[in-house]
């Protein structure tokens, strides 16, 4: 990799990392603090919550066999990290990778980013880096936002649950991530790299949701790498292992492809 | 390196699918010398060059510079060449001073007294952001940044547009003394004055195809300048025909309007003209058109004679 590549890189990102990562950390603590009034009145919660379709879970990230409020990590996957978090970090994701290649083209910059002594391979990695530094900065707010409103407002969260969460989120990003750069790798206008890889998840998503809702359907849940997000079995401590290995093997396969299709495609500005 | 050209083109084609990219072009710019590359705009200058710096894959034939390959060496290229794109753009929330700092820190050395040389001499603003400079001072810094890491080859792509007629003209005074210098550099332009100015030699590529390699002196004899004479009453067109270098291009108004096409010959031309009741006169700079005028006129009778 090249350092003052890197470097730049960040620079670029921080500000944007950051107000995602302060809303983020804003909103876990916020709905963190409805916890111990939720707990109260539980089994109110679960009769109302009852009433409703399954499909509106399924929506939500959420698993209807799981009880919502039975314990902390229920209630945060199902208000935050089951939908709100994976959704805001996937736009600040595809957006900040789909701009790694096609952006520096579409501005015209890329004339002065590749006129310097660093093979293509290493400028790209560098960014990947960079976007890999802002994921986990993304993620480690969060955390230690989860944490902090954990021990504040009494939920029940162990540094095991706390970690294999850390690791959840990240590979889940990391796997996006990794595509983003792929279509940038590809394209000459960030909106179509960026576009793609969102007409992508949605399609997981939906893939993801009719594999739930029908039986018949179930084998739609191996297209989608929605089917290895798993955060609230990771708070608790019990995510099965192959679900983050997934989401790594997706994002840095997609990671690589994206600096062979850089270093040899044509760059016109 | 020694004995290596600093760029050689061989057969080099270049296509974009169905659109014309270049053709066909071979030339070789020698150690130390000014390769002024002219051309209009659309002709394939500015794909030459970005076959040169590795951002275009030749689709035949080769480019090489200090005898590595443009492609697959681009990385060792680099490191050889200062550049000037086409079209100067740069990241806008940087300002001068970190980009210069950026450009420069993927450089082996950057000398602080050759910075500053020349930051005084191209005047260039460190402290706005990007965005808040004119075209003109992105150019300059755009140049600087080329010249910053002192490499024996520039490949510069119309490197004056966008600066005030001063600044150009001390700009290619600075390329005179990098040549005296030693190093090497490759000139795009479409601006016949300036490459005539410059350039020890001179590439015109046309319509994708490299028409001529001249030298200076060549190009001079080549070249016609504009002139538009306006008389008082009509004047016989063959009133010109014995006046050696000058060509009646056009005769409007009821012959009281002439534009001449005028070669070096211009003391002739001026008695002519002394002789004849003139009003009003323009001489206008070479223009790149007349050169090829020239191509198209010794082309001519050449398929008349093939066709017969």
């Amino acid at each position: 990799m090249s350092w003052p590549m890197v470097w730049k890189a960040i620079r670029d990102l921080r500000l944007t990392v950051f107000w995602y990562a302060l809303g983020l950390v804003v909103y876990i603590v916020l709905l963190a603090s409805f916890y111990p009034t939720l707990e109260r009145q539980r089994e109110e919660f679960e009769r109302v919550l009852q009433q409703y379709p399954e499909f509106l879970f399924r929506v939500f990230g959420i698993d209807p066999q799981h009880s919502l409020f039975t314990s902390f990590a229920g209630f945060m996957h199902a208000e935050t990290f089951g939908f709100i978090w994976p959704a805001t970090a996937l736009i600040f994701v595809v957006l900040s990778g789909a701009a790694a290649v096609a952006q520096e083209v579409e501005r015209g910059t890329a004339e002065f980013w590749l006129a310097v002594p660093v093979s293509r391979a290493r400028l790209l990695l560098s960014k990947q880096l960079a976007l890999l530094a802002g994921i986990l900065f993304l993620v480690l707010t969060s955390a230690l936002a989860l944490a902090a409103g954990a021990a504040a407002f009494g939920g029940e969260l162990t540094s095991r649950g706390l970690g294999q969460l850390v690791l959840t989120l990240t590979s889940f990003l990391i796997a996006f991530g990794g595509l983003a750069t792929l279509a940038s790798a590809f394209a000459s206008e960030r909106s179509k790299a960026a576009g793609l890889v969102a007409g992508v998840i949605l399609l997981m998503y939906l893939a993801w949701i009719v594999a739930g809702l029908s039986e018949e359907a179930r084998w739609l849940r191996y297209l989608s790498l929605m089917t290895a997000y798993d955060p609230q079995a990771a708070m608790l401590g019990e995510l099965a292992w192959y679900k983050p290995i997934v989401h790594l093997v997706v994002g840095i396969g997609a990671a690589l492809a994206a600096l062979v299709v850089f270093t040899r495609r044509d760059i016109v500005a | 390196m020694s004995g290596v050209p600093p760029i050689a083109v061989e057969r080099l084609t270049r296509s974009y699918g169905t659109q014309r990219g270049v053709i066909d072009l071979t030339f070789t710019v020698e150690p130390g010398e000014i390769f002024g590359f002219l051309g209009p705009n659309g002709a394939g200058k500015t794909t030459t060059i970005r076959v040169l710096m590795g951002f275009l894959r030749p689709t035949s034939g080769s480019a090489r510079v200090f005898g590595l390959d443009c492609w697959s060496e681009s990385t060792r290229v680099k490191e050889r060449v200062g550049y000037v794109p086409g079209d100067v753009r740069i990241w806008e929330n940087m300002t001068g001073k970190q980009f210069l700092e950026f450009m420069g820190a993927f450089r082996a050395s950057v000398s602080p007294e050759r910075r500053e040389m020349l930051l005084e001499r191209f005047q260039v603003e460190l402290d706005k952001r990007i965005k808040q400079l004119s075209r003109g001072n992105r150019q300059k810094l755009a140049l600087v940044q080329a010249f910053l890491h002192d490499p024996p080859l520039l490949v510069l792509d119309e490197p004056t547009s966008g600066l005030d007629p001063l600044m150009q003209h001390e700009f290619l005074t600075f390329l005179l003394e990098e040549k005296d210098r030693g190093k090497t550099i490759f000139l795009s332009s479409h601006q016949l004055p300036e490459v005539e100015r410059v350039a020890d030699r001179v590439g015109i590529i046309r319509e994708g195809r490299l028409v001529a390699v001249l030298t200076r002196e060549e190009l001079k004899q080549r070249r016609t300048r504009p002139m538009e004479v306006v008389f008082a009453e009509p004047v016989d067109p063959t009133r010109f025909a014995d006046v050696p270098g000058v060509r009646v291009l056009a005769v409007e108004n009821g012959g009281t309007r002439f534009r001449l096409g005028v070669q070096d010959n211009l003391p002739a031309l001026l008695r002519r003209l002394a002789e004849l009741p003139i009003v009003d006169l323009t001489y206008a700079p070479p223009d790149l058109e007349s050169i090829f005028l020239t191509y198209y006129q010794a082309e001519r009778p050449e398929r008349q004679e093939a066709a017969s």
